[in-house]
């Protein structure tokens, strides 16, 4: 029964969490749990289901939000059109670096993702003329639909649940299907992947694609929704905390991805005790995570039921 | 003109010779069996055959196409099917679903966009993979284990899943590297049974066998290799005289009197 | 002017060789990529310069032996108590393991040595001049430890019984065990030889960069990219890939303005991939 209704009962939830818990601090921290989670349902294709290391999440986020940073504030087009085109950059991402990096073993996507996320954030941060080097981009416009503009944090929230649920459902409908079997065929057994007749270097680029577009489109509901954004914050500690969040959730599942979020997120208002020792107690408190729950926290719940 | 020819093939790991100009012929519809002891160089071949290594010399070819150096998955979209030693199967899935995988390519066609779009001609795909899979269990009497994930199953119903697998390529002619190792006599004489009934569909079978009761009774004709070379090759009963294969690898237990 | 590119991009090839050859150490022994490595160099330096030399006063090579040995100690307890029970894991947690390793690393250094940069006064300062030309100091050293470094471990791995058995390890596990080699304190050893070979390069890179937690993270990457670019695994491919990127990249800043440097490095290696995916010397499979 409850196995039925959990995916309505749980955008019922969603739906009404902001009216329970309305202060704004608060519905910050949720817009920004939503956002990671689109990037967290994105890099589960590719990491969680594919089991191909990413490291190069936060290049991708960056290139996603900038892009449609850019396009609205210096060509002043429409964020609908910042935001397509930050689709479309996910698109060339994920072609542009997964063909070589499919190439040969997995080792090296690890590798060039995390060579991209770096040349990315430098250049954002030293291509001053384009992108306001370490100034950031600021006065991001807002989206509109149907004439009112997206402003306050309740408004973004509500904004950002639509793409959540619409990514959720996409997301779903790929995992079962054959494109969720093969990406988890290759993660068991990529050998056996090629006698099926599958070309899994293909398969690969098309989860690490769907990766990239779903990291993108996440980027440009970022720059959108703060108005303000800085390459200083898109950095290699930001993409392992993604891998973090599908690890410690549970690989392969969105409700896996969605728990990983929201703890990744959530953590700091949970350690704040802990004051300057918070980044050191967070780090052994994901490896302990890593050593005795390798599954995830959900693998480890489902077995303890059994 | 066989279904499977390979001329001359030569395959060297940095200076030892694993397979010394080998050739032979697979005939069409035909259960065809490669034999020799460990080490002379027939994992190698079919290895070689399947694309996961190029040959040094020689050339392989499929149904009038050359496949030499091809990569795994084009030889096996040509229709060439094959199982492991070692079996190989996605152990997190169920049967059902590995068979699905086996069937990806051959049953379903639509790209990811299409795939993104068209929500209802993507459930008819599903429906037609799911109805050939069902199928394939059934022609193998497996139906009763469809939704058991793979990781929990005994090993020899591990040997059928692998397959069955295959089967869901549709392939013309299917490698089986050692199907019977490892199986217990009541489950070998499972698997003659269903090898006889996929051969008799039409596919044709080119194994690699220790089991000399399952190659003896299956196989229409026999390579026996050793050190990498062709030393012998026939029908069943002229190989089980042929002195030097008797001296080489099968001893005299196996001499028709 | 361009002899001094040269020389400087010679010193830093060396420098991304080093660390190629340290994390490829850890690689053919435990199939593991440490991804904390940048962490350990880092380390190095800041126990090089923040307790060997200003708190305990040590010469500047008492100092750098005092360190090494401390690094290498780490080594082994990091391989026992993480590394070898990791390396049957699944390969994402395992690098995320490495990871959190490196963090923690981090953290630490920076709660007890305190978030300012450091540096060693007068430590490998200076130019020296060669026929008109001066060229800095620290450039010489590192290629001279480089060096050293270099041929000291071939004659490790070549000679000694422990290095045969290294190498012997890093192509097959099984075997190794089944020679009487006993795998898990080799793998220790190989992780204390990586660890120490990290602090040293910390060490040697202070008049380059001095002493910061963010100092080695462009080297380490480009280290990674120095193998990938030469042959991943192999310790030849890890020095021309190291030499081919630092004497390219320094080229590069000649005609692209110097921000631009590092992503020069990056481009190339997946140039290389395009062209040739296994490396400049590997071999086809």
């Amino acid at each position: 029964m409850i196995k039925k209704l959990r995916y309505p009962l749980a955008v019922v939830f969603a739906f009404v969490l902001p009216l329970i818990v309305s202060n704004t601090y608060y519905v910050t921290m949720f817009c920004l749990t939503l956002i990671y989670m689109i990037i967290a349902f994105g890099l589960n294709f590719i990491t969680g289901m594919t089991g191909q290391m990413n490291l190069g999440t936060a290049g991708i986020f960056c290139l996603g939000a900038y892009t449609s940073a850019l396009l609205t504030t210096r060509l002043s087009l429409s964020p609908w059109i910042g935001m397509a085109a930050s689709a479309a950059v996910g698109f060339l991402i994920g072609v542009g670096l997964g063909y070589p990096s499919f190439r040969l073993e997995g080792v090296y996507l690890s590798l060039t993702t995390i060579a991209f996320g770096e040349v990315v954030r430098q250049l954002a941060n030293n291509m001053t003329s384009v992108t306001g080097g370490a100034q950031g981009v600021r006065n991001i416009p807002p989206f509109t639909v149907f004439g009112y503009e997206i402003v306050t944090k309740i408004q973004n929230y509500y904004f950002i649940l639509v793409f959540v649920i619409l990514f959720a459902f996409t997301a779903y409908r790929i995992i079962h299907s054959k494109w969720g079997r093969a990406f988890i065929a290759i993660r068991d057994n990529i050998e056996a992947v090629e006698t099926c007749g599958i070309n899994t270097a293909h398969i690969k680029i098309v989860a690490f694609t769907l990766a990239a577009v779903y990291g993108c489109v996440a980027g440009s509901l970022y720059a959108h929704y703060s108005a303000y954004i800085n390459a200083s914050s898109f950095t290699l500690n930001l993409s392992v905390s993604f891998v973090v969040m599908i690890l410690i959730g549970g690989m392969g599942n969105l409700w896996g991805c969605m728990l990983g979020a929201v703890i990744v997120s959530m953590l700091p208002e949970f350690l704040r005790f802990t004051g300057e020792y918070y980044q050191l107690t967070y780090s052994i408190l994901i490896l302990l995570c890593i050593v005795f729950m390798p599954g995830g926290i959900l693998t480890a719940l489902k077995r303890q039921q059994k | 003109m066989g279904i499977l020819e390979i001329h001359n093939l030569t395959k060297r790991f940095s200076g030892l010779v694993a397979v010394n100009d080998l050739s032979f012929s697979v005939n069409e519809r035909s259960i065809h069996a490669l034999i020799g002891p460990n080490g002379s160089g027939k994992t190698t071949t079919i290895n070689m055959i399947d694309g996961v290594f190029a040959p040094t010399e020689g050339r392989i070819v499929f149904r009038g196409q050359d496949i030499t150096g091809k990569p795994t998955y084009e030889i096996s979209r040509a229709g060439l099917g094959r199982t492991f030693q070692n079996i190989k199967l996605f152990h997190t899935l169920t049967v059902k679903e590995n068979l699905m995988v086996g069937g990806h390519m051959f049953y379903t066609k639509e790209g990811i966009l299409k795939f993104l779009l068209d929500i209802r001609g993507t459930k008819q795909e599903e429906k037609r993979l799911a109805e050939e899979a069902e199928r394939i269990l059934e022609l193998m009497h497996m139906q009763a284990v469809a939704n058991h994930t793979v990781g929990g199953l005994p090993y020899g119903m591990l040997k059928m899943v692998e397959l069955a697998r295959t089967m869901m390529t549709a392939p013309k002619l299917i490698l089986l590297d050692e199907p019977a190792a490892g199986l217990n006599p009541s489950e070998r004489k499972k698997l003659m049974e269903i090898l006889i009934r996929i051969y008799e569909r039409g596919v044709a079978l080119f194994l690699i066998e220790h089991n000399m009761d399952v190659v003896m009774n299956i196989s229409h004709k026999i390579t026996v290799i050793n050190f990498g070379s062709k030393i012998a090759e026939g029908k069943p009963a002229q190989i089980q005289n042929n002195p030097e294969v008797i001296q080489a690898y099968l001893g005299d237990r196996y001499k028709k009197g | 002017m361009v002899v001094q590119l040269l020389v400087s991009g010679i010193a830093m090839g060396f420098v991304y060789a080093l660390v190629s050859i340290e994390y490829t150490l850890i690689w053919n022994s435990m199939g593991l990529l440490n991804f904390g490595h940048e962490k350990i160099i880092m380390l190095g330096a800041y126990i090089y310069a923040g307790t060997m030399i200003m708190d305990m006063g040590m010469g500047y090579i008492s100092g750098i032996v005092g360190a090494v040995f401390l690094v290498a100690a780490l080594g082994v307890v990091v391989a026992v108590g993480i590394f070898i029970p990791l390396r049957n894991m699944n390969r994402l947690c395992a690098i995320m393991a490495t990871v959190m390793v490196g963090n923690i690393i981090n953290e630490a250094v920076r709660l007890f040595y305190g978030p300012e940069a450091m540096t060693v006064k007068g430590f490998m300062n200076g130019m020296i001049r060669v026929g008109g030309l001066a060229i800095a100091r620290a450039y010489i050293y590192i290629i001279g430890i480089s060096l050293t470094i270099v041929i000291l471990l071939e004659i490790f791995m070549k000679k000694t019984k422990t290095g045969k058995a290294m190498r012997c390890v890093a192509s097959n596990k099984t075997a190794a065990s089944l020679m009487g080699i006993d795998v898990r304190r080799n793998m220790a050893i190989t992780t204390a030889i990586s660890f120490a070979i990290c602090c040293i390069l910390g060490i040697a890179v202070i008049p380059v960069f001095s002493v910061s937690s963010t100092m080695a993270t462009m080297i380490s990457l480009k280290g990674f990219a120095a193998g990938v670019i030469g042959s991943f695994g192999s310790l030849p491919g890890a020095i021309v890939g190291g030499l081919i990127l630092g004497i390219m990249e320094n080229i590069a800043g000649m005609i692209f303005p110097s921000t631009f440097k590092d992503v020069v490095a990056f481009v190339f290696l997946i140039a290389v991939l395009l062209v040739k995916p296994t490396g400049l010397l590997g071999k086809k499979k």
